[in-house]
């Protein structure tokens, strides 16, 4: 367990070679050796949801990863979405339409949303609710979620540049 | 500028500040994945804190063993020998120890605390630690607490007793044509902040700073200072971005942030403690248990006589809040009828439960279901129709609550009502539903097997803390000019995520006439900020944003004396703050005081309970699969009184959360409890409502601004969640011909119930 292994993988984009033992949790690399902590540990069991990032496009539950599986993989967290001052469209759209109040599920719901839409999954509300219902949110009632990713995927959501 | 403009208060236009969806000022960092909390905070140099436990729910504490084969000197270990103060978590009645000293009396409590330089290290330490405890009985129930054969608190084990009386109750009941007498039972529930708690505590030149994950930055300020020896002002707290709360960190931590910085004094270094998951949901606070007896006497019309009102909170191990979340109850036990014979006895009681503390509505949800599930028998009883019977006995103009309070004309309770009928359009779905309902039973298919019902309840929510509590707190704002002509709007309110930081900066705005981006509402830290009040009681918006309002005319005025400006555009405004700030202090502080109007004895809970009341009415229709006992929610409505919204978006999203809540507190959310310890203690296994549970939600506000208040708004956060419950009782009720007294109605409770009713 202490052993630490060399694991290449894709984080946001660039190539990464991180040294940790390679059964630790996805979830604790990006956040403590990473310093990447957009992505939030809610439960540590995979319930919850909050942890989720993108390996290789697929939303997964971060804690329950250990690190040597993501060798060769592409990983993408909350903090890949903006590029400089201009936000993702899901991102301009949660702020607009509520999508986010406490911000602890936030990264979750955003990558998983995210995923969704990049597979060209449906948006009516149904399916929004089903494709978002492993991320758990305790603050919205997910109305305004579903709203902003409906939002975010007709497209056309801006922000002014100092919103971000 | 747009057409949605608005002039505010002042006669000014502030731009559509107050009443606009302006964006959430810390939203674009919680999307981007930028805003700190916690655990998000730079780890280098900070030890891990850790707890030992008590692994029996009643105990005499003989010793803690320390394993002689570990290496000690490795960590750091703080015991109750070691509390350099006083032993005590402060909330009202100082009863509860921040460590277990001679007796332990819940299971998990708090005997010892170690910190570590990493997880490994404390992990193996905490695994060298033995407590040494001599079992004492355990009492779990309310009749046996009340017994009083173990003692855990005072000759009774009651932490308070309330009595309310209006009129004679008693003698009423025995003359009213029809008595009515049921008893009803809620659960408890866990909040489930995505966040579970956290704290860091870090030794400093003059003292000690806490960060952390909070509601009330001064609760903690005192329970530090007390702990430790030292002054208030040597210690400095700071609220991070704080992942949820709902009450969950209102009360619970004090003991938290008493625990790290025990360590972190002892260490002389940062000390960081958090929760996992499970560690939270056992030992964190959870809302109370209740038991409430209503007998209602009636004459055959359906005129409501009397109300005799029985309230048993299971308070757990220490009295937190209890005493607090009671008077609560108490208060809004009787609802928004007009009655004019009510006696209502509220107990608190001790048991070995982990300590209940606060949780969104604060003794106001179990009251309400019980009321309103009551209304719906009485109806049943009395052969009347529930729209119609409310409709008889709703509090209207110049009417009196329970304590005698005149609602003068502050009362949309019937409003609420009628609104809530027409656009639920509830008179035509429960005949809709009543025919289909018929015709299942000849249907084929799983249409055979459905069933359906709408229900509805109503209720109301007084505005801030109970009679004296805000004249006590006097909380303070302050609005200090800056040398770049914004003001910053200083408080210690947290946001938790309801848009403390955004609405506080409308209100204030509109206080000032200024363009709502032209004022910082600064984080708190009790370094800058005096204390105004908890983050708690629907209080925020409505006191606090009340204070910024008068503190922001003030400042207005001030500005406008000095520099010799009088309705200057809003330009010419900025630039006279930005010289003024420049040439010295230029500052505008507000206070609370009790309007001179309000009436309280806090001895015989008689006058002006609140300063205010939101009223509401929720309507909720399901579905039932006879099959399976599922319940799905179709959807809600709620409608709402809330004197004046001030950010529909947030508003819209603290009705939909609440009742999201709610439905799960109603439905779902069941805690399961052996020995005095929480077997559910994951959230596999305590579930709470996903996207896929909680149906579409409709809020509908109306604006009847409350004199009172100077911007009228009469606060919203926990209402939303105080009404779906019953509701959901009462559409059962259609549904399947069932009365339910007691939540969580879970599948299991249902099946049984309706194979009984088949035969």
């Amino acid at each position: 367990m202490n052993q630490h292994a060399a694991i290449r993988f894709t984080l946001n984009g660039q190539p990464r070679e991180i040294a940790a033992p390679p059964m630790q949790r996805l979830l604790d690399v990006l956040r403590q050796t990473c310093e990447l902590t957009g992505t939030k540990n809610g439960c540590g069991e995979g319930d919850c949801g909050a942890c989720t990032v993108l390996i290789d496009g697929v939303p997964v539950v971060s804690c329950l990863v250990p690190i040597v599986q993501v060798e060769g993989a592409d990983v993408r967290t909350v903090e890949s979405l903006a590029e400089g001052d201009q936000p993702h469209p899901l991102q301009a759209a949660f702020l607009k339409h509520g999508g986010t109040q406490c911000g602890s599920c936030a990264a979750g719901l955003l990558m998983t949303a995210c995923a969704h839409l990049e597979h060209g999954g449906e948006t009516d509300d149904a399916t929004l609710r089903a494709a978002l219902a492993g991320v758990v949110c305790r603050c919205a009632g997910y109305q305004q979620v579903i709203a902003s990713v409906q939002a975010a995927a007709r497209g056309g959501e801006t922000l002014d540049g100092n919103h971000l | 500028m747009s057409t949605d403009q608005v002039t505010s208060l002042t006669g000014v236009n502030t731009g559509g500040a107050l009443g606009t969806s302006v964006p959430r000022r810390e939203g674009a960092a919680k999307l981007c994945g930028e805003a700190r909390f916690v655990d998000d905070l730079p780890r280098q140099n900070v030890w891990l804190g850790g707890t030992v436990r008590a692994d029996v729910p009643h105990a005499r504490l003989l010793a803690i063993r320390f394993d002689p084969c570990f290496d000690w000197s490795r960590v750091v270990v703080v015991t109750a020998a070691d509390i350099p103060g006083e032993n005590v978590v402060p909330v009202v009645l100082r009863d509860q120890p921040s460590l277990a000293e001679s007796f332990v009396r819940y299971h998990g409590e708090p005997v010892a605390l170690i910190a570590a330089a990493d997880e490994e290290t404390l992990q193996q330490a905490l695994d060298r630690v033995d407590v040494d405890l001599s079992p004492l009985e355990p009492v779990f129930d309310i009749d046996e607490a009340l017994a009083a054969k173990v003692p855990l608190f005072g000759p009774e084990n009651v932490f308070r007793t309330i009595t309310i009386r209006k009129g004679d109750a008693g003698e009423t009941l025995q003359t009213a044509d029809v008595v009515v007498e049921e008893v009803y039972e809620t659960g408890a529930q866990e909040h489930v902040y995505l966040e579970p708690q956290g704290m860091q505590a870090e030794p400093t030149a003059s003292g000690i700073t806490v960060c952390g994950s909070m509601q009330c930055p001064y609760y903690i300020v005192e329970g530090v200072a007390l702990l430790l020896g030292l002054a208030q002002e040597q210690v400095r707290v700071i609220a991070c971005m704080t992942g949820g709360g709902f009450g969950g960190k209102e009360d619970f931590p004090t003991l938290i942030a008493g625990h790290a910085a025990l360590l972190a004094w002892k260490a002389r270094r940062p000390v960081r403690m958090i929760y996992d998951r499970v560690e939270d949901l056992r030992y964190t606070s959870k809302r109370h248990p209740a038991r409430i007896r209503h007998r209602s006497g009636w004459s055959r019309a359906g005129r409501l006589l009397a109300m005799q009102i029985e309230i048993e909170l299971d308070g757990g191990a220490y009295s937190t809040l209890s005493p607090l979340v009671l008077q609560r109850a108490a208060v809004h036990a009787a609802g928004p009828y007009q009655c004019d014979q009510i006696e209502i006895n509220a107990r608190a009681v001790a048991t070995n439960h982990p300590p209940r503390g606060a949780f969104r509505g604060f003794g106001a949800p179990q009251v309400h279901f019980a009321l309103e599930t009551h209304m719906g028998s009485c109806a049943a009883r009395l052969g009347l129709d529930p729209v119609e019977l409310r409709r008889r006995n709703v509090i209207g103009p110049r009417g009196t609550l329970a304590t005698g309070q005149n609602v003068g004309e502050d009362v949309a309770a019937a409003e609420v009502f009628e609104r809530a009928l027409v656009e639920s359009g509830f008179l035509a779905r429960r005949a809709a539903y009543d025919d289909s309902n018929r015709r299942a039973l000849s249907a084929a298919g799983p249409e055979r097997f459905k069933r359906r019902g709408i229900g509805l309840s109503l209720f109301m929510h007084g505005t801030g803390m109970n009679g004296d509590g805000e004249g006590l707190v006097r909380s303070e704002v302050l609005l200090r000019g800056n040398a770049d002509g914004t003001v910053s709007a200083v408080t210690c309110q947290v946001e938790i995520g309801q848009g403390t930081q955004t609405i506080l900066a409308q209100l204030a705005a509109d206080g000032l006439g200024i363009p709502v981006e032209w004022v910082v509402a600064e984080k708190p830290d009790t370094a800058m900020a005096r204390d105004s009040g908890p983050t708690v009681a629907s209080r925020t918006a409505a006191i606090v944003g009340g204070l910024l309002i008068s503190a922001g005319r003030q400042f207005r005025e001030e500005v406008e004396r000095r520099s010799g400006l009088c309705k200057a555009d809003p330009d010419a405004f900025r630039s006279a703050i930005a010289r003024l700030a420049t040439e010295g202090p230029l500052e505008s502080r507000a206070y609370y005081s009790r309007p001179p109007d309000m009436q309280w004895d806090e001895a015989t809970h008689r006058g002006d309970g609140y300063l205010a009341y939101t009223w509401s009415c929720c309507v909720v229709a399901l579905e039932v699969d006879t099959l399976t006992g599922e319940v799905k929610v179709l959807d809600v409505t709620a409608v709402q009184d809330v004197g004046k919204v001030v950010h529909p978006l947030f508003a819209a999203g603290q009705v939909e959360g609440g009742v999201a809540q709610a439905l799960g507190w109603a439905l779902m959310e069941e805690t399961v409890w052996a020995d005095g310890l929480l077997r559910n203690a994951t959230m596999t296994d305590y579930v709470i409502p996903t996207a896929c549970d909680v149906p579409p939600i409709r809020a509908v506000f109306l604006e009847h601004p409350h004199p009172r208040l100077p911007h009228g708004a009469k606060g919203l956060g926990e209402l939303p969640a105080e009404g779906p419950a019953p509701a959901v009782a009462n559409a059962l009720r259609q549904a399947l011909g069932i009365h339910f007294n007691r939540i969580p109605i879970t599948p299991e409770i249902i099946l049984p119930a309706w194979e009984d009713r088949q035969q």
